[in-house]
């Protein structure tokens, strides 16, 4: 997410609100951090004000953070939710713009994913409180869809239910994707608890193969698979909307083709099944040796797996690869996945025919990339 | 020639010597079965050790054709003895994911200590 | 687990196939080919767990050198889908309006009797007293198939039937549905509007072209039964769509060596689906045997090369499925439930779908009901009229009948690798063979099965991109649209 570093005044402590380019009416100002290079105004009613000015004394006894570029300050958008720190760091939790935007509902972990883009951490304070108040901040009208991750959402027990409670509430129509390992629904009365409260949920599940061995050890986690499966059976016994995500790496990539079998056969209900380029960042770029293969070396058994899937009328996608390296056969399956903010294309790409309907590569991607990359 | 079972021709007949040792008599049963379309078989002990089976066909035939017929018959003996074996050990598995199946045992763990 | 040995073998049964192979299929139908030397080390607990092929199997549900528990739990899970059709009890009822039949089919064994003698038509008393015994049934799903001789004939007891049986579903509210079995040279305007109305789907029999149709399916009054079937099929379709209207043939000896012009015939009349059954020896055909009969062994050549010849055909873009094969290939591919009775276990004979004759005789599958008129009333369950549902229902003959008919406990079905793509078919073995139990090997029904398996599984070996899509063509009913021609539905996720 965007993070921008300002120098604050006034900010006694954290402020969360939505971005505003121009005024609002008296009574909404508190909801709102207003962004502009002016300073003269009534600024009194605002959550927090974010300008270009060096040091405005005019804004005295007004949260703000000043000092900030021209630049910096337009990727602030109407409708953003920003949290302003302490210390000057203002934080993008939601992007209008983007399609996609998800809550971090925790860092904390149960599994050690041996290409975690996001390691596990202990939490300085529970997400939970502020994350509910993103969600009475966000406009029902204008949010399409929201997700949440972590870490591993789950850890958060009873937390978790509060959050969908206060999506069901300020954003009943609203469907959520969750994203999680599945296994704390091993506990079936968790599963009850979260389906009773009626929302449209969509629970995003790591599968990394069709047997626990390999999937054990690159979750770093003995037990997990099956453990997961049994969340996953859980939950499809109170009829919830599941979607397997595998990640594409050198351990796994040889038995992609059983594994769309084995997803079919003990798990047909599903609604989705994705294959996900991955990321190199965080425990992934520590692990690389052990994980990262040129895309171009699995896109036979790729290709054999997607197919499977699509002749059994299971939707599929491919997350995070570009169409110059997956087969013109199987472009119908790409999506463009990656979130914007971390969304890059090279230099070749200005070349490339098909530039718009690419994914592109993560801004992380480094000096790992694929051998056929190449314009179209 | 195959380890315990041991063959003759005679006057259109096979007669297979089987070793009680190696095959249990499910196994030669149902290796029987097979050839129940061809041939009348008649199973009869021979000795302490061994039991004959005398597959009697019911049209004539060369010795060319009872000589394939021992050989079939022997691999399809072996074959069943393995599936004799294999039931031995996983019959109760085969129950309880039956039983599971219609009506889930509480403690499918506890079943499983039971059972072995 | 004992300690000794590095994994446990599940359940599974298995089949040696050419060139040194062997089919293992487990509990719920998943299979594998393994080479017989990795078999053998498999069952002497000496393969090596870090080869492929134990990592298949373990993928399969074949072993497991971990947790047992799980893994038994999925294989209940995926048994209890497989058997589902028991949760619904009988759901198909095939009525008998009338024995009375414009035709005189070489190899009909409805027995059909003169078109003009009314005492074979099923009164509206029968009719109404059968839709009354039809909805006591636990299914929360009732399709009823009028059957004859020609239902048409009968048309009185069709329209009380249909409207009972909706008067009946006012209150239940259960998934109703009709199809009318019929050779469609009756039809008039007002019929096929009222079957329209009723959203009624047509069965029809269609032997290939006109040749071989009017050979074998012959009009009590001479004339080509092909001209009128044809002239009819059009007025219908004038009324009602196309895929509303399906057709099957049955093979006799002369459509053997003819069955890519069956084929091109079923193309050309604009039907998708095609079912290549074999003949059924009862009724009249066993008396015309000799002229119509073959050894099992020929209907399975045809049938091979009739496949070879429909998925060539759908390769080229025509898409043309066979009814049977894409049954075989969902018991086979998927983890679901098929619906067709007569291959189920235990058999669907009375548990699935049963019948009732013209006089209110109810029988559990229509070899039964020819047992009975051939003299031997062995499988009557009872009458509309004399019996309540419970007698018939949950009475001796289908206690019998189910517990006599499971697969899994037959002779020759108990170690078959192909037992849970197989079904029972108890009345039939009690008709050619004596005894409801059967004899395997000389089955003709375990031969005709154990032929198309064999044939299936050696192509779905191959791992074929082309047979592979044709043959889930088939089994999702929808043609295959290649992956590289879908407009990519630019979704982001």
């Amino acid at each position: 997410m965007l993070n921008l570093i300002g120098k604050p005044a006034d900010i006694a402590h954290p402020i969360l609100g939505i971005i505003t380019n121009k005024n609002v009416g008296f009574f909404h100002r508190h909801k709102h951090i207003l962004v502009t290079s002016r300073v003269d105004g009534n600024w009194g009613r605002y959550a927090g004000v974010i300008t270009t000015s060096s040091n405005p004394r005019e804004l005295a006894s007004v949260p703000h953070v000043y000092g900030l570029s021209t630049d910096e300050i337009t990727k602030l958008c109407d409708g953003d939710i920003v949290l302003i720190e302490t210390n000057g760091m203002v934080n993008q939790i939601w992007d209008s713009d983007a399609p996609h935007n998800a809550l971090l509902a925790t860092e904390d972990c149960n599994c050690c994913c041996i290409m975690c883009p996001q390691p596990r951490k202990k939490d300085l304070e529970d997400k939970t409180n502020l994350n509910i108040r993103v969600i009475r901040l966000l406009d029902p009208k204008r949010t399409t869809s929201l997700g949440i991750t972590g870490g591993e959402p789950t850890l958060l027990g009873n937390g978790l239910v509060k959050l969908i409670v206060e999506c069901k509430k300020r954003l009943p129509h609203v469907p959520i994707l969750l994203l999680t390992n599945g296994k704390r629904f091993e506990d079936i009365s968790y599963v009850e608890k979260i389906s009773a409260i009626g929302h449209d949920i969509t629970f995003g599940i790591p599968l990394y193969s069709d047997n626990d061995t390999e999937h054990d050890r690159i979750v770093g986690a003995k037990g997990s698979f099956y453990q997961t499966v049994e969340g996953i059976t859980n939950l499809a016994r109170y009829k919830q909307k599941i979607e397997i995500r595998n990640v594409l790496l050198k351990p796994n990539f040889n038995r992609l083709p059983q594994f769309a079998e084995y997803v079919y056969r003990n798990f047909p209900f599903v609604i989705h099944v994705a294959f996900m380029g991955m990321e190199t960042t965080g425990l992934a770029l520590k692990n690389l040796d052990k994980i990262w293969i040129d895309p171009m070396t699995y896109m036979t058994k790729l290709r054999e797996a997607v197919l499977h899937l699509y002749r059994r009328e299971l939707r599929v996608s491919i997350y995070n690869l570009p169409l110059c390296i997956i087969p013109k056969e199987l472009w119908t399956f790409s999506r463009k996945s990656i979130s914007v903010w971390k969304n890059i294309y090279i230099e070749a790409c200005n070349q490339c025919t098909v530039k718009e309907k690419c994914c592109g590569f993560f801004s992380t991607s480094g000096g790992h990339m694929s051998s056929g990359i190449k314009p179209i | 020639m195959k380890k315990g079972i041991s063959y003759t021709i005679n006057n259109d007949a096979l007669i297979l010597f089987i070793e009680k040792e190696f095959f249990e008599k499910s196994a030669i049963h149902a290796a029987s079965y097979k050839f129940t379309d061809k041939c009348i078989i008649q199973i009869e002990p021979e000795g302490e050790k061994k039991i004959a089976i005398t597959m009697a066909l019911k049209k004539p035939v060369d010795e060319i054709f009872l000589e394939e017929l021992a050989n079939e018959f022997m691999n399809e003996a072996l074959d069943q003895q393995i599936r004799l074996d294999l039931e031995k050990r996983y019959g109760n598995i085969r129950e309880l994911i039956v039983r599971h199946a219609f009506k889930p045992l509480e403690n499918l763990k506890e079943a499983l200590k039971c059972n072995e | 687990m004992n300690n000794k040995e590095p994994y446990v073998i599940l359940p599974m049964r298995f089949m040696r196939m050419p060139h040194e192979d062997v089919l293992l299929v487990n509990e719920v139908g998943e299979y594998l080919f393994v080479k017989a030397q990795d078999f053998e080390n498999l069952i002497g607990y000496s393969l090596d767990i870090s080869s492929e092929t134990f990592l298949n199997l373990k993928g399969k549900h074949m072993i497991t050198d971990t947790n047992l528990e799980p893994v038994i739990d999925m294989l209940a899970t995926k048994y209890r889908t497989k058997k589902g059709f028991l949760l619904k009890f009988t759901t198909l009822h095939m009525i008998v309006v009338t024995l009375r039949c414009n035709h005189k089919c070489l190899y009909c064994h409805a027995s059909s009797e003169d078109a003009a003698a009314n005492k074979w038509d099923m009164t509206t008393d029968t009719a109404r007293k059968v839709v009354e015994i039809i909805f006591q049934t636990p299914s929360p799903e009732v399709k009823i198939e009028f059957q004859g001789g020609e239902p048409l004939l009968n048309w009185k007891a069709v329209t009380t039937i249909v409207e009972s049986a909706e008067k009946a579903n006012r209150r239940v509210k259960k998934n109703l549905s009709f199809v009318l079995c019929t050779n469609l040279t009756l039809m008039d305007r007002e019929k096929i509007q009222y079957i329209k109305d009723h959203d009624i789907l047509i069965s029809t029999s269609l032997d290939g072209p006109k040749d071989l149709h009017d050979s074998k399916r012959v009009l009590r009054n001479g004339n080509s039964s092909y001209d009128l079937f044809t002239e009819k099929l059009e007025l219908s379709r004038s009324v009602i769509s196309k895929d509303r209207i399906s057709a099957l043939m049955t093979i006799s000896r002369d459509s053997l060596d003819r069955v890519e012009d069956i084929i091109d015939e079923y193309i050309r009349l604009g039907f998708k689906t095609i079912f290549l059954r074999a003949l059924n020896p009862f009724g009249y055909a066993k008396s015309h045997k000799d002229d119509l009969g073959y050894d099992i062994n020929r209907f399975l050549d045809a049938y091979k090369r009739a496949i070879n010849y429909m998925i060539e055909l759908n390769i080229k873009g025509v898409h043309c499925r066979e009814a049977y094969t894409a049954l075989l290939l969902s018991r086979i591919l998927t983890p679901f439930p098929t619906g067709f009775m007569d291959l189920q276990s235990p058999a669907g004979a009375g548990i699935c779908g049963a019948i009732y004759d013209f006089n209110g005789d109810v029988y559990p599958c229509d070899e039964a009901r020819m047992l009975a008129k051939m003299g031997n009333k062995h499988f009557l369950m009872g009458n509309v009229h004399n019996n309540k549902y419970l007698e018939m229902f949950d009475g001796r003959i289908l206690h019998e009948l189910t517990a006599n008919s499971c697969v899994e406990t037959l002779p020759g079905c108990a170690w078959c690798a192909f037992q849970p793509y197989c079904g029972a078919d108890p009345v039939r073995n009690f008709s050619e063979q004596g005894n409801i139990i059967g004899h395997r090997p000389t089955s003709e029904f375990c031969k005709k099965n154990m032929g198309m398996l064999q044939y299936l599984l050696g192509l779905l070996k191959e791992n074929n991109d082309n047979i592979n899509d044709v043959f889930w063509s088939w089994i999702t009913r929808h043609p295959l649209e290649r992956a590289e021609h879908v407009e990519s539905n630019r979704e982001t996720c």
